[in-house]
């Protein structure tokens, strides 16, 4: 019975830290799936991260916090939308920069404004997300194996957590059952076909960048005001990488991605309570080599040994139109 | 005919553009500190102070720029041949393998001079094979190297972990670190170099591989514009479909430029390690990989554009360093 | 001679003179060692563009600023200075001025006078009549005929239009 409750608790944490790379993994798949590459998740999430933090410690509420998160994170988005999409500069060089110029000023501007060496004040009470409890969940308690199961793995989190797994079937009803999903994927395929059909390519991917603005405010709204109470600089801690490397792993698909989030989410979780303690069977494992094992696999995946993830053919090229 | 790229005069190409670049990045940096609510002039002038202000705070820029310089022209050699290197991250970061190993080994037997060189090929090695890596999965198995090289700047910082944490440190102590290394590990510094300037090097870590940095910039130069391999690495860089009807063999191109990049990352960890810690530490690479991108991107990747790049860097890291502390002094008081 | 000088034949980023040694960089002509013999490459360039009568004369300028025609006497230029044997020449006046494209027949009837195997590519069917001792006709991946140079625009297009080829295949 104590190993189901050790079961029990690293899938529980399992799906807390999956939902920031499941939330930013589904960004990241709208606007890949149109053709714009975006490096930038990190650096969105982590200025959602920052405005949800700073606004709910001003205004005392998580509604007001949620929507500064969206919002700066689509404006960033745009910005990444007019250099890439409008200006046809580097989409590399784009996301890089507005990780870079996040990292830095949200710390500046967190130094300046709150001054606790750039984290914001600790959010507590209205100012932060709540946990949900199921009904019946305390009384369902002692069942045994139904019980923890339906109290602890499916009750007792947030709003936003919910939302997450939820955005999975929402996302893929949009992507492939939508004439708007249908659009955008042509526009990430055959950008020139969608252009000759009379459809304007460069508002269809501004509109794939909004998409991924606000499922990245979710995600770094997710970080600063449910896992933790508050914003702590640098909190994304490449989470925005493993999302990305979790959309190539899944192939740029729907589920696959909520898969391959829960999958690194377990890596993570599992490394986190292996620390020190030797497993079965393979004896001491390097707490390190498991933090690592994500972006092995993704390199292992890249380089075809297992299946082959072939990007969106027209990925990373800013279109022209033809003269 | 249309012609595609209407040519700007070489001063206004190299010398305007970036300038009208770095004015409006100051003023949107000057936003930033009017929204943080304090005066912009104020703030650069401290800033300018604070990396120019005294031989010391040269010394310290410089030793900024010179970490800049590795990595920018590693970034700089990829671009040439139309690669994006985001991974001098993680090559310079394992490059430190390469230094901290030789100075282990030779710094209580051997003199610096000694010791330097071998510090220097050890430190190549092991950038250019963090680097041979992605090369090697993009010419043969066609993985996007931006997103390998990505996935190379975790692995490697979790492996430095590893290292750090249970092989490299020494018995009994608790931080992830090496050993501080003898003298023989230990670089000298170029207090004479700013002397002829009359400065004080004071406390500056500014060292000799400030020169071996210059004198990289120069072989990048020859690399380039001067020998086949960069005649087919720009051929590349530029239209690979030429390339091809050239007879120039992309797979090699990529995996010998890699290297090369690699090394030239891994390069920057003599400055930190060698300059100015002693020791090898965690995360010692502090976004240095990334600072060459803007690095590379900013000097229109030409060394000559590198260096005036890399000490403008270097003015912002020690200018902003010292600022602060200034701010939180007067804020204290 | 590739018929896309824009993506194939040149690169438009480089010098003319770098231009002028595209495929051939490893003649040790311009090499010294590893190093690239600046001095020679220039002095190459500059001596094909006097014979070819490359405008403006000048061999350090950026390739996409020359016009078409120019653009196509650089490959010309390395390519025939070669003295291949055998040269196969896709679309050379596609884009070219006309007093270029006099130059470039000129050039192609010179060698073959010298004896030399050219194969011409071309949609220009009177570019194709005026320059070729035999014309071999396409369709649909396999060649469907052959005619004399003075065969009309009229058969040619038959021809081309798989018309007549499906006739003579039959036979």
């Amino acid at each position: 019975m104590d190993f189901f409750h050790t079961i029990i608790a690293l899938l529980e944490s399992t799906i807390r830290v999956s939902v920031p790379l499941i939330f930013a993994a589904l960004a990241g798949l709208f606007t890949e799936r149109a053709g714009v590459f975006d490096i930038g998740l990190e650096g969105k999430m982590l200025g959602a991260a920052f405005a949800a933090g700073a606004v709910a410690a001003v205004t005392g509420s998580v509604t007001m916090g949620l929507l500064a998160a969206v919002l700066i994170s689509v404006l960033l988005s745009l910005v990444h939308g007019y250099a890439s999409i409008t200006q046809r500069g580097s989409q590399i060089v784009s996301g890089v920069a507005i990780n870079f110029v996040v990292a830095g000023s949200t710390v500046i501007l967190g130094e300046a404004w709150f001054r606790q060496g750039g984290r914001t004040p600790a959010l507590s009470g209205d100012a932060r997300f709540q946990t949900i409890t199921f009904p019946f969940a305390e009384e369902m308690r002692d069942v045994p194996i139904l019980g923890p199961i339906y109290s602890n793995l499916l009750s007792g989190h947030f709003l936003l957590t919910y939302l997450a797994f939820a955005m999975v079937p929402i996302s893929w009803w949009i992507l492939y059952r939508t004439r708007f999903g249908l659009r955008l994927r042509a526009v990430g395929e055959n950008p020139g076909a969608v252009d000759t059909a009379g459809i304007s390519v460069i508002w269809m991917r501004y509109r794939a960048v909004i998409c991924c603005g606000i499922l990245c405010g979710f995600a770094g709204a997710y970080l600063s005001l449910a896992m933790n109470a508050g914003f702590v600089k640098g909190m994304t801690a490449g989470k925005g990488y493993i999302a990305l490397a979790a959309l190539i792993f899944a192939k740029w698909r729907p589920v696959n991605i909520m898969l391959a989030c829960l999958l690194f989410g377990f890596l993570d979780a599992f490394a986190i309570r292996l620390q020190g303690n030797p497993l079965p069977f393979i004896g001491q494992v390097p707490v390190q080599l498991m933090q690592a094992l994500p972006y092995i696999l993704t390199v292992v995946l890249l380089a075809g040994f297992i299946g082959k993830a072939i990007p969106p053919k027209a990925g990373g090229i800013p279109y022209v139109k033809e003269r | 005919m249309s012609n595609p790229y209407a040519k700007l005069p070489g001063w206004a190409e190299y010398g305007l553009i970036p300038l009208i670049n770095l004015v409006v990045a100051f003023l949107v940096a000057g936003l930033v500190v009017l929204l943080v609510g304090e005066n912009p002039l104020d703030a650069a002038y401290h800033m300018i102070n604070g990396a120019f202000g005294r031989g010391e705070y040269i010394g310290f820029t410089l030793y900024y720029a010179t970490t800049f310089i590795f990595t920018g022209l590693s970034v700089a050699v990829a671009f040439h041949a139309g690669l994006f290197n985001i991974g001098s991250e993680g090559q310079a970061y394992i490059g430190g393998i390469g230094v901290a190993l030789a100075c282990l080994w030779l710094d209580q037997t051997m003199p610096w001079y000694i010791v330097f060189p071998i510090a220097m090929l050890g430190s190549i090695a092991f950038g250019a094979l963090w680097a041979f890596l992605p090369g090697w999965l993009q010419a043969k198995r066609g993985s996007h190297i931006v997103i390998t090289t990505i996935m190379f700047n975790f692995i490697a910082s979790s492996l430095m972990v590893y290292l750090l944490t249970r092989v490299l440190k020494p018995l009994g102590s608790m931080a992830p670190q090496t050993r501080t290394f003898a003298e023989g590990g230990q670089l000298p510094k170029l207090d004479w170099l700013l002397s002829i300037f009359g400065l004080d090097i004071g406390n500056a870590p500014f060292n000799i591989s400030f020169l071996l940095a210059i004198l990289a910039a120069f072989g990048v130069w020859v690399l380039i514009w001067r020998t086949k391999l960069g005649y087919e690495m720009r051929t590349m860089g530029h239209s690979p479909s030429a390339a091809r009807y050239a007879g120039i063999s992309e797979p090699r191109i990529i995996i010998v430029v890699m290297m090369i990049s690699g090394g030239l990352a891994g390069m920057m960890a003599l400055n930190p390690i060698m300059g100015e810690q002693f020791r090898m530490q965690l995360d010692f690479v502090q976004g240095a990989g990334f600072v060459g991108i803007a690095v590379a991107l900013m000097g229109r990747s030409h060394p000559a554009g590198i260096i005036p790049a890399a000490i403008l860097f270097g003015m912002l890291y020690q200018g902003a360093l010292k600022s602060r502390s200034k701010c939180r002094r007067s804020h204290a008081i | 001679m590739p018929e896309d000088r824009h993506h194939v034949g040149l690169v438009l980023k480089f010098e003319e003179s770098e231009n002028s040694i595209l495929g051939y960089h490893h003649d040790k002509r311009y090499l010294n060692g590893v190093f690239l013999n600046i001095e020679a490459i220039r002095a190459d360039a500059e001596d094909k563009i006097q014979k070819y009568d490359i405008r403006p004369p000048n061999a350090r300028l950026r390739t996409a600023n020359f016009s078409g025609g120019n653009q196509q006497k650089i490959v010309l230029a390395r390519e025939m200075e070669r003295g291949p044997d055998v040269l196969i020449i896709g679309q050379p006046t596609r884009g070219v001025d006309v007093g270029a494209i006099e130059f470039i027949h000129k050039r192609i009837i010179e060698m073959r006078d010298q004896g030399k195997a050219v194969l011409l590519v071309s949609v220009e069917l009177d570019e194709i009549r005026a320059l070729s001792d035999r014309i071999l006709v396409m369709f649909a991946g396999r060649i469907v005929g052959e005619r004399d140079p003075d065969a009309t625009e009229g058969e040619l297009g038959l021809l081309m239009a798989g018309v007549e080829g499906r006739k003579e295949a039959a036979e």
